[in-house]
């Protein structure tokens, strides 16, 4: 499914940037027998172990041509995984400004809690990762 | 002013001129000791993505913050710290990838300084025959701009008075600047001279317009 576009128009899930905590939320989703559609952005090169069963694509969210195949009104998850706060902070700013919904963004630093908060952007990090994703599932 | 480097050296020796109160804010200790015995004690060491680092520099003073780190992430992070904590009203950005911008502007960061932009700009303006180059951009509605075009010697308006070339409707000439470096002001009977530089105000994003008019 490599470098494809987003295939459907409900249940879209954007992951940003290919690290430990992306790869345990791309599991937690594949295992909650959602039929998630599922989209990693990395901006290196990924081998990731689920290749068959996501949309990979590599680039920057900010160039053109990786927009054009992301849609942020189909998507009802954003998730900013990197392990660089600050790319992850500016990430997740952007995507709300592209008017994106249920933003998530791993901060591995409180001082930025308002900063995120009062965009309503959601925090979690490596000891509070988000599990019940797969209650925004939408029917 | 984030990071002690050359931009901020040149532009500590320029505000310093008009009484400024000027902190620079610096992960490095040896650059804040460099800057401390340069300049006397207007550094603060620290990482300026920390809120109490900010707050220590006496961010909630500043009526401008310079972030010129090499990290447009970094940049962007300590930006957001000091417009949401600080109200700091005047934020300048050096921004790195230009693929960024949006993610600034989007945020109320509109003041983004992008070296390569500069140095193409430049290049731009030394052969500007006929190859406008943007001089100010201004926030009025529709967008305006303020361009430079150098006239080339076969262009059709040589010799041609003002009044006869008549500029496009969404156009001003403002100033002629001749060959000579003597500046003219513009005026119905003035004519256009080879290697004249012509600066105009344009509508934002008819300059392809205005170089046909003036070929």
């Amino acid at each position: 499914m490599n470098n494809s576009k987003q295939t459907t128009d409900k249940n879209n899930c954007i992951i940003f940037g290919n690290s430990d905590i992306s790869n345990f939320i791309i599991e937690s989703l594949l295992n909650s027998n959602k039929n998630y559609d599922i989209t990693l952005l990395s901006e290196g090169p990924i081998n990731n172990k689920f290749n068959n069963e996501i949309n990979i694509l590599t680039g920057n969210i900010y160039d053109p041509q990786i927009l054009k195949n992301l849609d942020f009104s189909k998507t009802k998850l954003s998730l900013c995984c990197s392990q660089d706060t600050n790319l992850n902070i500016l990430t997740a700013s952007y995507l709300k400004s592209l008017k994106a919904e249920n933003i998530f963004c791993c901060s591995y630093d409180t001082q930025y809690n308002n900063l995120l908060n009062s965009q309503n952007i959601i925090i979690f990090n490596p000891w509070n990762i988000p599990n019940k994703l797969h209650s925004f599932w939408r029917n | 002013m984030i990071g002690a480097n050359n931009i901020s050296e040149q532009l500590i020796d320029w505000y310093s001129k008009y009484n400024h109160e000027i902190t620079i804010i610096e992960k490095k200790l040896n650059k804040c000791h460099e800057f401390d015995q340069l300049y006397g004690p207007i550094s603060q060491q620290g990482d300026a993505a920390d809120l109490n680092i900010q707050k220590l520099a006496g961010m909630e003073r500043a009526d401008i913050l310079i972030v010129t780190t090499k990290s447009d992430s970094t940049n962007f992070v300590i930006s957001s710290l000091a417009k949401s904590n600080f109200n700091v009203n005047t934020i300048i950005n050096r921004i790195n990838n230009m693929n960024y911008s949006k993610a600034f502007e989007e945020n109320g960061f509109n003041i983004l300084i992008n070296i390569e932009s500069n140095i193409l700009q430049s290049i731009e303006q030394e052969t500007s025959i006929l190859a406008p180059w943007s001089i100010a951009k201004l926030k009025t509605n529709p967008s305006k701009e303020i361009i430079g075009i150098k006239i080339n010697d076969d262009s059709n308006i040589i010799g041609k008075s003002i009044s006869e070339i008549g500029f496009p409707g969404h156009s001003q000439l403002l100033l002629i600047i001749r060959s000579n470096g003597i500046t003219d002001i513009p005026a119905e009977h003035k004519t256009i001279h080879p290697n004249d530089e012509l600066i105009v105000l344009i509508q934002e994003g008819k300059k392809e317009i205005m170089i046909e008019y003036l070929s």
